[in-house]
Formats: C-alpha cells, sequence, structure tokens
C-alpha cells in the first residue's frame, strides 16, 4: 500500500512539473505573440520648391500675365506680378542643412518669348534693341524679388532667410535670379512662401514689337 | 500574400509617380504677354500727333454761269495720312477714301448741293440717284510714300487717279501693301491730288463733304 502511495505521490510529482513547465512554455508563446515592433523610416529628403495656393496646394499650370501693351513704334515697358497670394513660390527645406537658394530661370538661355512666329528677347544685355548675344532680337526681364515678403510656413522662423536683389538676365552671364536664399542659421526642417510685390517683373519691349500674344517658360530651381 | 504585395507596390508606384510628375508641373512658371493692335489709319501732323478735326480747304471759286474745277491736296506735311500695320503675320492691307455718307451724299452748304460722284461731263446732271453735277478725281500717283521709323517701302504703292462714279467706283484706293510688305510698319502718305467739278451756275455759299478714310 505504501509503495503505491510513493509511487502515486512520484506520479503527483512528475505531473505537477510538466504542468509547471507547460504552463511556463505557453505563457512565453503568448508573450511573444503579444507584442509587435513597428518600423518606420523618415527620409531625410531633399530641397523643392514649388508653386502652391495660399491653402498650400500645388498649382497645376502656374503662370502671370505681364500688363498687355498696344503695339508702338516706340520701345515699352511691360510689368507684371511674379509670385501671388494664389501663386506663391514655396520653399521647402527637410534636411538639416540650412543653406539654399531659389532661383528663376528661363528653360535655356536661347529661349524667347514668341508666339510662334515672333519674337523677342528676355536677355539681351543691349536693352530694347538687338546686341551681342546668339539671337537677333532685343529685349530683357528685370526681376525684383527685393520688394516681396517672406513668410515662414507653419511657424517657421524666417531669421537668415533673405529675398533676392534686383537684376536683369543677360545670355551668358545671368541666366538666373535668385528669388531668396537661407543662410547659416536658417531654420531647417521648415517651409518658406515667396510673394512678390506689384510690378516686381519688368520686361522691355523692343520698338516695332509685332502685335500677338508672347509667352515664355521660366523656370524655378532649388539647390 | 504575393499578390497582396503586388498590389501595395502598384500602388505606391503609382503614388511616386503622381508626384514626381507634380513636383515637375509646378516648377515652371509660364509668362505671358500680350500686345494688341489693328491695322489703323489716322491723319497726323509732322511730330505724329492726330489731328483731331482734319480738313481739307478747296481754293475759293468766283461765282461762275459755266462749269470749273477746283484744285486741293489731300495730305500735306501738317496733316498726313498714316497707316500702321502692327500685324507680324499679314503683310497686306489697302488704304481708300469714300464719302462717309456713301454714295448719295453731296457737298453741300445746307440748302444748295452739288454732287462729288456724277460721272456726266462739265458737270451736268446724269443719270444718278440725284438732281446734282459734280464730280471728284483723286489722283494718289503723284503723291509720296514714306515709311515711319525706318520702315522699308518696299511692295507699298499708291493708287491710280480715279473719280467718284455713283454705282460704281464708291471708293478710291490711295496706297496698297502687296505681299513682301515690311510687317509690322507705319507709312505716311501726302501729295495726293484732289480735283472737283463744280457745276455752272451754282449758288455762292460754303460747302462741305465729309470723306473717310479706311483701311482694310
Amino acid at each position: 500500500m505504501k509503495t503505491k502511495i510513493r509511487k502515486m505521490a512520484k506520479i503527483g510529482q512528475k505531473s505537477l512539473v510538466l504542468a509547471l513547465i507547460f504552463v511556463f512554455l505557453v505563457g512565453i508563446q503568448v508573450f511573444a505573440s503579444n507584442s509587435s515592433t513597428f518600423n518606420q523610416t523618415i527620409n531625410a529628403g531633399s530641397l523643392s520648391v514649388d508653386v502652391v495656393d495660399a491653402a498650400g496646394t500645388t498649382v497645376a499650370s502656374p503662370a502671370i500675365s505681364l500688363g498687355a501693351k498696344t503695339f508702338s513704334f516706340s520701345t515699352q515697358d511691360a510689368t507684371g506680378q511674379f509670385g501671388t497670394s494664389a501663386e506663391r513660390v514655396r520653399a521647402s527645406n527637410p534636411t538639416t542643412t540650412a543653406i539654399w537658394t531659389a532661383n528663376l530661370a528661363a528653360s535655356a538661355t536661347t529661349a524667347t518669348w514668341t508666339t510662334g512666329t515672333a519674337y523677342y528677347d528676355f536677355n539681351d544685355g543691349s536693352g530694347y534693341t538687338d546686341g551681342a548675344d546668339t539671337d537677333s532680337y532685343g529685349g530683357q526681364m528685370t526681376v525684383n524679388p527685393s520688394t516681396g515678403s517672406i513668410t515662414g510656413v507653419s511657424g517657421c522662423a524666417t531669421t537668415n532667410v533673405s529675398l533676392g536683389t534686383s537684376d536683369s538676365f543677360v545670355e551668358g552671364t545671368t541666366n538666373s535670379i535668385d528669388i531668396m536664399s537661407a543662410a547659416a542659421g536658417a531654420a531647417t526642417t521648415c517651409r518658406w512662401d515667396f510673394i512678390g510685390a506689384a510690378d516686381n517683373i519688368t520686361q522691355k519691349l523692343p520698338a516695332s514689337q509685332a502685335a500677338g500674344s508672347y509667352s515664355i517658360t521660366m523656370v524655378l530651381s532649388i539647390s | 500574400m504575393r499578390k497582396l504585395i503586388t498590389v501595395i507596390s502598384l500602388v505606391f508606384a503609382v503614388s511616386v509617380l503622381t508626384g514626381v510628375l507634380a513636383a515637375l508641373a509646378s516648377d515652371t512658371t509660364e509668362f505671358s504677354q500680350s500686345i494688341t493692335g489693328s491695322l489703323d489709319v489716322q491723319i497726323v501732323d509732322a511730330s505724329g500727333n492726330t489731328v483731331t478735326s482734319p480738313g481739307v480747304a478747296f481754293p475759293s471759286k468766283a461765282f461762275s454761269m459755266t462749269y470749273q474745277a477746283s484744285a486741293a491736296t489731300l495730305g500735306t506735311s501738317s496733316e498726313r495720312m498714316r497707316i500702321t500695320n502692327p500685324s507680324g503675320t499679314t503683310d497686306t492691307w489697302t488704304l481708300n477714301i469714300a464719302a462717309t455718307s456713301g454714295a448719295t451724299a453731296a457737298w453741300s452748304n445746307g440748302t444748295n448741293y452739288y454732287d462729288y460722284n456724277d460721272s456726266t461731263a462739265s458737270a451736268g446732271d446724269g443719270v444718278d440717284t440725284d438732281s446734282y453735277g459734280g464730280q471728284m478725281t483723286i489722283d494718289p500717283s503723284v503723291g509720296t510714300i514714306a515709311g515711319v521709323g525706318g520702315t522699308a517701302t518696299t511692295n507699298v504703292s499708291k493708287g491710280t487717279s480715279d473719280a467718284f462714279v455713283e454705282g460704281s467706283v464708291s471708293s478710291i484706293d490711295l496706297m496698297t501693301a502687296a505681299a513682301g510688305a515690311p510687317k509690322p510698319g507705319q507709312w505716311d502718305l501726302t501729295g495726293t491730288s484732289l480735283s472737283q467739278t463744280i457745276p455752272g451756275a451754282q449758288t455762292t455759299g460754303s460747302y462741305t463733304l465729309n470723306m473717310t478714310l479706311t483701311a482694310t
């Protein structure tokens, strides 16, 4: 009888040990499947410049119209506004590098205003008349960003972010004009909007320029 | 699972592509400039200023029982006919002159009349719709065309002498530009000869007739 009781006790002890091991293992399994590691990488991104509306939405086809002029046998100036509330230039710097410059250039230094059949220049150093550049058209565009304003988006500070100065395109010499730039000490991972003042674009029109609807594509770049 | 990953990859790719396209579209700006203007004719002075009330005064004539002719010049240094073609694509145009009130117009002092387009000889009244004699002849061929601001006169020519005839010659060409004329361009015409026959026994008075220049 005693032997049977001992055997029963041993079996009970073994069963208890097995049960404890089972509970321990299941417990570990529950702990293992109970947690999950979520990974998220945020890349630094890169500098970009965009034309956006007041709500910050990209403008699909940004454009500005210089004031209509009447045909004249004399030279004349046309003016327009680059950077309005509805078409503001937004510089985005998602990096940790403070320094950048946003500028404006034509799609090529040999570009011209054109109706398709008539032309005038945007970068002739002679101004209204044709100079020594590669084309045979007069005309010159001046961009004056200095009269505009810079606003930090979502509270970004404008410290060390500054407006460009007035300049005129000259083929081979001044192929782009700085609109705004950030110097050392400017905020990083930030965005800024440039809105220009009225008549910050002046285009010299040659005398006797044929009537028509002219256009030229300008490109914003940031680096 | 593989299918799900493929779909997710495609969605991501399309999303990235859309983002790239949007960025490309928005970093260019189209500048546009309109230069307006249309074919135009004006009477201007030597400085190019518009003459507000241009006129041609035929010399006074004494009353006469027989018909007579009066001559004058259309287009002087101080009242030159200036045509402006601002087009860069169209080089042909014509400048003509006609009576403002049309084929039934007449010289008038308010109570008396004589005609400007009756082809009957000796300023007699013919078979036209009015009962007045008289005819005006215009000869631009004796005039001078000058390009303004260095505009060349290539393929720009003066009209030939012609007389108004009711029903058949209602306007007379003064100057025309043929294919190959400069465009845009601007030209002045001066020295066109005018001659008007006055019927015999025409009542004394100050007669006027409004004429209109048209460029087309």
